[in-house]
């Protein structure tokens, strides 16, 4: 049955690509979540969406013109953040309104293709082209890349960024670029779980990861082990159950979120004891 | 000179937070920066720091302008309750973020090895509190500057985390600067003690603690002095 699944094309698109979101929600997510960023992924999903709407209505590629407003929009928030000297909530706050208040806008004005725009709020994994695979593929290596490189800095700035740059780390450029990679991970999330659930695939899996993890290597390995299994088990569920995809991967976060609360403790007991006998 | 400050001066933009702060301190002082809340103290370490620009003056830091400094050269201690309690890092993951091979040493000069493998946000802030020092002398640095280090730590922590301040003052020649409400430990282990309100209230040297605690506070403040138990 395993097998049948994976002789539709559109079936391994959908786990070659859910695979690659999963990576790198779960790597971008868990810098989000330990700078209090965590909403951020929600404020630049809806930018996304008045991104698409505008791409519709200048009958360009809407993720193109997504990808560009929310690459924008990701750099603005750290500019808002700096020069208007507001908390970063505030500031994801002021771009959802924008992101949204733009696709209202734009919806009211052409009136037409709500049943376009309205497919992007919940995503469709099933949809994921071949040409879609080769973007996913190169934002993933990209940030890949990214953390690889800058790790250990990474991990200063959230540490405690005033530390890292008396330690000589330059995080304007490392907090810029990281913006820029959040932006494009969220456009490329709509594929998988649509603009109203994105920010449970960069948060979900490293909230449910810190309940167990007992380092900051191990919670970014296990946010991505368990973000690439929410994303396949859902995309099975949802088509044999004929579910939507997005809510079913959501599902089975919220329940791998569940399971962390409550035998976190019991595991991380276990991780201890295992450590210390052998 | 540590520390070289000519009418630092410094706004947020609504009303000077400090005017024309002017002091030098030594390459082996050990000082502490005292004051009420919001005078101005975490303002003038992040000038120290190069973290904020001032708005008038100038600052130098071991002969250097702050944001040409040699970063190896400073150790710094952020305030602890600035890092977030769900931080998964362990000791060893944090030591790994400056590199270098001092570590192992580090942490046993300071009676932390055995904690290397701990989670840091589930360590007591006496513990928390002694892996930031180290932390900030993987290094070598010449000038540890401390913010506001003891908050959180207990009576006992407290003056052994003084003393063990003292030791690397007097051994290593580490110059030191710390932010610090603790006026009954400064007055027994400091060097010079600097009082700001907005601007120097008074600096010198911190045998004239009583003096310049009126200053600051006011009224009949002063410090009286305990035996050591033991």
């Amino acid at each position: 049955m395993a097998l049948e699944i994976l002789s539709y094309g559109f079936m391994q698109n959908a786990f070659m690509g859910g695979f690659m979101i999963a990576i790198m929600c779960a790597l971008t997510g868990t810098f989000l979540v330990l700078r209090r960023l965590s909403l951020l992924s929600d404020g630049l999903g809806h930018v996304a969406f008045g991104g698409i709407a505008l791409g519709l209505l200048l009958k360009i590629d809407p993720i193109i013109s997504a990808l560009a407003l929310t690459t924008a929009a990701s750099v603005w928030v750290k500019k808002i953040m700096e020069s208007a000297r507001i908390y970063g909530d505030a500031a994801t706050a002021l771009v959802l309104s924008f992101g949204v208040g733009l696709a209202v806008v734009i919806i009211g004005y052409v009136k037409g293709f709500n049943v376009d725009l309205f497919s992007y709020l919940f995503g469709s994994i099933l949809a994921i082209s071949e040409s879609d695979l080769l973007v996913i593929a190169a934002i993933t290596i990209a940030t890949i890349a990214f953390i690889a490189i800058f790790y250990r800095r990474l991990v200063f700035m959230t540490f405690n960024e005033d530390l890292a740059k008396t330690s000589g780390v330059d995080t304007d450029f490392i907090t810029t670029v990281f913006a820029l990679l959040v932006g494009m991970t969220v456009v490329i999330a709509i594929k998988a779980v649509g603009i109203l659930l994105i920010s449970a695939l960069l948060v979900i899996p490293v909230i449910s990861a810190l309940q167990v993890a007992g380092s900051f290597r191990s919670t970014m390995a296990l946010s991505c082990a368990i973000s690439i299994f929410a994303v396949m088990a859902g995309t099975l569920l949802s088509f044999y159950a004929n579910l939507p995809a997005g809510g079913t991967i959501v599902m089975v976060l919220c329940a791998v979120f569940s399971a962390s609360v409550l035998f976190g403790r019991h595991l991380r007991g276990a991780a201890i004891f295992a450590s210390k006998t052998g | 000179m540590a520390i070289k400050l000519e009418d630092v001066s410094f706004s947020y933009g609504q009303g000077p937070v400090l005017s024309n702060i002017s002091f030098e301190l030594r390459d082996d002082d050990f000082a502490a920066i005292i004051g009420s809340n919001g005078a101005g103290k975490t303002t003038l370490v992040r000038i120290m720091l190069g973290l904020l620009k001032p708005t008038g003056g100038k600052a130098s830091i071991l002969g250097s302008a702050p944001e040409k400094i040699d970063f190896r050269k400073i150790g710094y201690v952020p305030q602890k309750y600035n890092i977030d309690r769900i931080f998964p890092g362990t000791v060893r993951e944090i030591f790994d973020l400056k590199g270098g091979s001092k570590a192992a040493e580090t942490a046993k000069s300071l009676g932390i090895e055995n904690l290397m493998d701990s989670k840091f946000a589930q360590l007591s802030g006496g513990q928390q509190q002694r892996v930031l020092i180290a932390l900030s002398l993987l290094s070598g640095p010449k000038l540890l500057i401390l913010d506001e280090p003891t908050v959180g730590v207990d009576a006992k922590a407290q003056q052994e985390f003084y003393a063990l301040l003292k030791k690397l003052n007097s051994q290593k020649k580490v110059g030191i600067i710390l932010v610090t409400h603790d006026v009954g430990m400064i007055s027994k282990y400091v060097k010079t003690v600097i009082c700001i309100n907005g601007q120097v209230c008074c600096f010198g040297p911190a045998k004239d603690m009583n003096t310049m605690l009126k200053a600051v506070y006011g009224g009949d403040f002063g410090v009286f002095h305990h035996h050591d138990e033991g």
